[in-house]
């Protein structure tokens, strides 16, 4: 379970994320709706501790992983942290090394035992790319590249899986390969999506949280988000999308 | 106007370059031959060539680069990895490596002098020049790594934190690979810079203008020797030039090596 109490993010005297009440639990697909510049990708940064890495923010209240503040924690509780919860970026972010170093480098670092044939074929990419593991990455598709820094992403066996608008430049091919997935992954991982499409909301979501201008404006189950939206911004939102 | 002066500073700064390199080369060439780099000098360098001049300067040059490597390497990768989101510090730690980049290599050769020949016991010799060379190298070789290394897309690094991979893995697989150019071109200015040194090695190699046979040997490198020829050995002018030639040779290598690395980085796809 993640749990945000009280929870802001400030740059200088302006919110990124002004005072979050929420209740993540496992096991299920958790969509991030919201514009651009909303909060949707600071959200995801909080939960990975990854904001820590930008000193110009400060962090305020509690945001617990399981039982644990992760602003409380040490160093090492953090890389912990960041080994259960694995982001991936809007930007597919291969390393420039093979697309079998992608994997093998987080696989030896985090000493698992999982295979680089499995992993490629859990995303989808090992029919395309196993007659060239050793390709450079920075050489396959958008969309290829995408679902190997997924593959990548999970040598570290994570819990929880942060995707940060991952299909925002892709084509379309790739955006339904990278949906099937995150329904395939939600068996075994809790998973954030953080989108602007409504469609891709009612495709994956179990529940949808509305962000604006860094403030919660709606947090339902998918069913009730989209039968009967509580806030007035929702409604809008939902008449301006399907209009 | 503008284009007018900018001719005009441009054709300024190449006419005292002509200068300097025809003055150089005119008084120089005719001494320049093989003899003069294979042979030993004699009469403290009135006569001969530079042979163990070159091979002083090649022993002081390797040796301080072999530290500068490791310890420079090794400097700016933890102030690049644990400075990464401390911009407060990184300034403070900045200004503190730039005051040392501007301090006299004078200074450099008196702490040498004092630490390395006297404290250390090391005395006037190559090790103890190549590791004041270093000191003095260090921060501007730190200064240029970690410039080469901003470069490298924040995207690599933010992944590899996310991934929680080590530093050592991290510069293993990536930041190596990726700041080559970088490190060649910092390593080379380094030499340059190093090998036109004086009076840093004034103090610490000496003077001796035989063939080192270890690091614990005195050795005159170029620098020391051109000093001498032209201020303490008389009629040696004509020496003195040539070996001011060939000093300059090699630091235009290292130059062009270093142009190469940028030019080389420049290309790269990322």
């Amino acid at each position: 379970m993640i749990t945000f109490k009280n929870f802001s993010v400030f740059h200088q005297k302006k919110h990124l994320l002004k005072n979050l009440n929420l209740n993540f639990e496992i096991n299920k697909v958790h969509v991030l709706l919201g514009p651009s510049g909303s909060g949707k990708s600071t959200l995801l940064k909080s939960i990975n501790a990854l904001i820590k890495e930008y000193d110009s923010l400060q962090i305020q209240g509690i945001l617990n992983f399981k039982t644990e503040n992760i602003y409380d924690m040490n160093e090492q509780k953090i890389k912990m942290i960041r080994k259960k919860c694995s982001l991936i970026f809007q930007q597919p972010s291969p390393f420039p090394l093979s697309i079998k170093d992608n994997l093998s480098i987080v696989l030896k670092e985090h000493k698992t035992s999982l295979k680089i044939e499995k992993l490629l074929k859990l995303v989808g990419l090992w029919e395309e790319v196993k007659s060239n593991l050793n390709l450079n990455a920075t050489q396959l598709s958008g969309g290829q590249q995408q679902r190997l820094c997924i593959a990548r992403a999970l040598c570290t066996q994570p819990e929880v899986i942060l995707f940060d608008e991952p299909t925002s430049a892709l084509d379309i091919k790739s955006t339904i390969a990278i949906e099937q997935l995150v329904l395939e992954l939600k068996k075994d991982h809790t998973i954030f999506f953080a989108t602007h499409s409504l469609e891709q909301a009612k495709k994956l979501a179990d529940t949808v949280t509305l962000i604006s201008e860094a403030s919660i404006i709606e947090h339902q189950s998918k069913t009730k988000f989209f039968n009967s939206p509580k806030s007035k911004l929702a409604k809008e939102y939902l008449s301006y999308f399907t209009k | 106007m503008l284009k007018k002066s900018i001719y005009l500073s441009t054709s300024c700064i190449l006419l005292c370059y002509l200068f300097i390199f025809y003055t150089i080369g005119s008084q120089g060439l005719g001494s320049l031959n093989l003899d003069f780099l294979s042979q030993n000098p004699e009469l403290g360098g009135k006569e001969g060539g530079i042979f163990s001049i070159i091979i002083s300067t090649l022993y002081i040059l390797a040796l301080s680069i072999i530290f500068v490597l490791i310890i420079g390497q090794g400097i700016s990768l933890r102030l690049f990895w644990h400075l990464r989101n401390k911009k407060k510090y990184k300034k403070l730690i900045f200004f503190f490596i730039d005051l040392l980049n501007c301090l006299p290599s004078i200074v450099f050769g008196l702490f040498g002098n004092i630490f390395f020949c006297e404290y250390l016991g090391l005395g006037y010799s190559i090790l103890s020049g190549a590791l004041t060379l270093s000191l003095m190298c260090l921060p501007f070789f730190i200064r240029s790594y970690l410039n080469g290394l901003e470069l490298i897309p924040k995207k690599y690094i933010l992944s590899s934190i996310s991934l929680n991979l080590s530093l050592w893995t991290t510069y293993r697989t990536i930041l190596f690979k990726e700041n080559l150019p970088g490190l060649i071109g910092a390593i080379s200015l380094s030499l340059a810079r190093a090998a036109a040194e004086t009076a840093a090695l004034l103090f610490t190699s000496g003077y001796v203008d035989s063939t080192p046979s270890s690091p614990l040997d005195s050795g005159r490198t170029l620098s020391i020797h051109i000093y001498e020829l032209s201020m303490n050995i008389a009629g040696a002018d004509n020496k003195a030039y040539a070996t001011t030639l060939v000093l300059c040779l090699i630091i235009l290598t290292f130059n062009m090596i270093q142009k190469w690395a940028i030019k080389t980085k420049a290309s790269a796809p990322s």
